[in-house]
């Protein structure tokens, strides 16, 4: 079952607030649950590690996936999610900072949902955020704030 | 070559060791011959008249009564035997000793007869005597006779046995000759084959060495110039083939440095767009999040910190962009220049329609090269033409062929009426950041001349700029017709 959380897979702190004030910003209040690095991620999603005991039936409706992770980096982690029946329908959205980042993940053809460019200007990463919420805004979205404010 | 000329000298020995060979059988019937028969020709006449001489001897000796006389009887009797044994193979051994014999026996009954007479002895046993003698004289020259026979027959035979053999070498001769001229005649078709296929095989490997295949040498197991050729070549391509093999350690080596540059740029790109994002996006939140607590040059400096990590954005894209130029393979192929440059155009349009600008388009001009990378070209060309005759009116952009001086390459230009540059500084252009013009005159990084000269340099041609501050500038590179049947390294 899929909630209505967002996983967000970011190392660089800089862009974890410039993406949650994205977020917000574009008033999207869906829980956002912060992985660090890869591995962490992996532990979020199957309840393992730091994450044991959390109930893995609940899925994020949406991974923002950066690439350049430490540990393991992120297109193992998109490989993971895509082999495992538990998370393979989980939307996934990479974060790339380059066009050639963008193309290699193309290249392995992992599967994707689609991908955004982490923009070095404020503006075109708000937009690419607002395209983004096209996604799973479509939401029911009282359930969301519901969820945020009780959780 | 040689064969040819061995089998002549074969066949010259086997004429001359044959007529050698077949003369002397020729010569021994005619020797045969001459010992078997002409002896014999002489003998009986000769033997006849010694007989004779012999008788007479007798006959004198009687007459004279001298004793002498009678003695020399016996020389003549030698001389008889001498010419008897002169004929030597000629007479049959059997038969000599028979005439021999009877001789001894007629020459002792006549010396007997003959000393009795001179004795003057007479009767009737002188008389029976006399007449044995005669008889036995008789019976020499019968002897004589039937010894010095020739057998015509043989005689015949052996003429003929000689006449056939000189025929039997003529035979030969032709035959030999015959046989010498179908083994020229073979060998040398056989050697013109060999020839042929050595020529072929030949040709072969050589185009296979041109094709930088090098890994089996030319077999070739001739002897004569070929084989020689054959072998240098051989030796040819081995060090070539060391070259090659040095060479693609070089680009192996060329390889990995280029991915490890790759790896190095993309992450320097990587890394720098980090904290760009940080600086941007921090400081348009400090903008909107606590704009109530900003002044206007507060503000200010915020924007140009924004602006300044933007355009810093745009140089490691644009570095980057460039530093891929040089790797990206060619895939060449003939392009329509003509359409490129429209289509150049009608986007630069569609990106700008406030712009009037005038585009001519020189038709039917063709290229030869990598079609993504000669866009790029044009666009930096025209798009460097139509920005800087922004501030113009009447704008005019030319594209078209030059005048090349070499048939081995085609020559293009871009012109256009705009704000030019200084020729002084005209080297500078083409170097990556080099601008002549100030960002607030004329935008951008200073990227795209350097590209489009790493690009028309990729392809193998050239490129040259020549303007004049406030009236225009002209670009102008060359491009390598498709070489035919060339191959590449
Ligand atoms: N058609 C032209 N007329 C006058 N000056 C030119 C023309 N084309 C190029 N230049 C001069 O050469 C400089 C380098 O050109 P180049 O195309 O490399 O950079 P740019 O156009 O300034 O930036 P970019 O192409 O990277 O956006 C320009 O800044 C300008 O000063
Ligand atoms: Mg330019």
């Amino acid at each position: 079952m899929l909630s209505q959380s967002i996983l967000l897979v970011e190392d660089n702190a800089d862009d974890e607030i410039l993406t949650l004030r994205a977020l917000k910003k574009n008033n999207i209040v869906n829980p956002v649950i912060v992985a660090h690095d890869g591995v962490e991620a992996l532990e979020y999603l199957f309840g393992t590690g730091a994450h044991a005991g959390r109930d893995v039936a609940e899925q994020p409706q949406l991974v923002l996936l950066d690439l350049n992770l430490p540990r393991l980096g992120g297109l193992d982690v998109l490989r993971r999610i895509r082999e495992d029946e538990r998370t393979k329908l989980i939307s996934v959205v990479v974060l790339t900072s380059s066009k050639e980042e963008e193309d290699i993940v193309r290249s392995y053809s992992l599967g994707a949902n689609s991908f955004v460019r982490k923009p070095v200007e404020f503006d075109r990463f708000t937009d690419a955020v607002k395209t983004l919420g096209l996604y799973w805004l479509l939401l029911n979205e009282s359930v969301a704030r519901r969820r945020a404010t009780g959780g | 070559m040689m064969g040819i000329v061995g089998v002549t000298i074969l066949a010259f020995a086997a004429i001359v060791i044959s007529s050698e060979v077949l003369g002397h059988h020729v010569e021994r019937q005619l020797a045969t011959i001459q010992t078997s028969y002409m002896p014999k020709l002489d003998l009986e006449p000769e033997l006849d008249a010694d007989l004779e001489r012999i008788a007479r001897g007798f006959q004198d000796a009687v007459a004279t009564h001298d004793p002498d006389v009678l003695r020399e009887t016996s020389e003549l009797r030698t001389r008889f035997d001498e010419e008897l044994d002169a004929a030597g193979t000629a007479v049959d051994p059997r038969a000599a000793r028979d005439l021999k014999d009877a001789l001894n026996a007629y020459y002792d009954a006549a010396y007997d007869v003959s000393r009795r007479m001179m004795a003057d002895e007479t009767g009737e046993g002188l008389v029976a005597a006399a007449k044995a003698m005669q008889a036995k004289q008789a019976r020499v020259s019968e002897r004589i006779k039937s010894t010095a026979a020739i057998d015509r027959r043989a005689l015949a035979g052996a003429f003929a046995e000689s006449v056939r053999a000189e025929a039997r070498a003529r035979n030969y001769q032709l035959w030999i000759a015959v046989a010498c001229l179908g083994s020229i005649l073979g060998l040398s078709f056989v050697l013109s084959r060999d020839l042929i296929v050595a020529v072929s095989t030949l040709s072969k490997g050589l185009r296979r060495f041109g094709e930088g295949d090098f890994r089996q040498p030319i077999e070739l197991a001739m002897r004569d110039e070929l084989g020689d050729l054959a072998a240098h070549a051989n030796q040819m391509a081995a060090s070539l083939a060391r070259l090659d093999a040095a060479r693609a350690r070089a680009e192996t080596a060329l390889k990995a440095s280029n991915r490890e540059l790759e790896a190095f740029s993309y992450s320097v790109a990587h890394d720098l767009r980090a904290p760009l994002r940080g600086i941007n996006g921090f400081s348009h939140a400090l903008m909107e999040d606590h704009a109530d607590k900003l002044d206007g040059s507060a503000k200010d400096y915020l924007n140009r910190i924004a602006g300044a990590a933007g355009r810093m954005g745009e140089l490691i894209d644009a570095l980057l962009a460039f530093s891929r130029l040089s790797r990206a393979e060619l895939q060449r192929k003939t392009i329509d220049m003509t359409r490129l440059a429209e289509s150049v155009v009608e986007q630069l349009r569609s990106s700008h329609p406030d712009r009037k600008v005038e585009f001519v388009n020189e038709p039917g001009v063709e290229g030869f090269g990598d079609p993504t990378l000669l866009r790029t070209v044009l666009e930096n060309l025209l798009g460097n033409a139509w920005k800087f005759t922004g501030k113009r009116d009447g704008a005019r952009i030319t594209f078209g062929t030059a005048v090349s001086e070499d048939a081995t390459e085609r020559a293009y230009f871009v012109g256009d009426n705009g704000a030019g540059f200084d020729m002084e500084y005209a080297s500078k252009l083409f170097a990556p950041f080099q601008r002549l013009h100030s960002a607030n005159q004329f935008a951008g990084t200073g990227i795209g001349l350097a590209s489009v000269q790493r690009i028309i340099e990729r392809h193998g041609g050239r490129i040259r700029a020549e303007g004049t501050l406030d009236q225009g500038a002209r670009f102008e590179f060359t491009l390598p017709k498709p070489k035919e049947g060339a191959f590449s390294c």
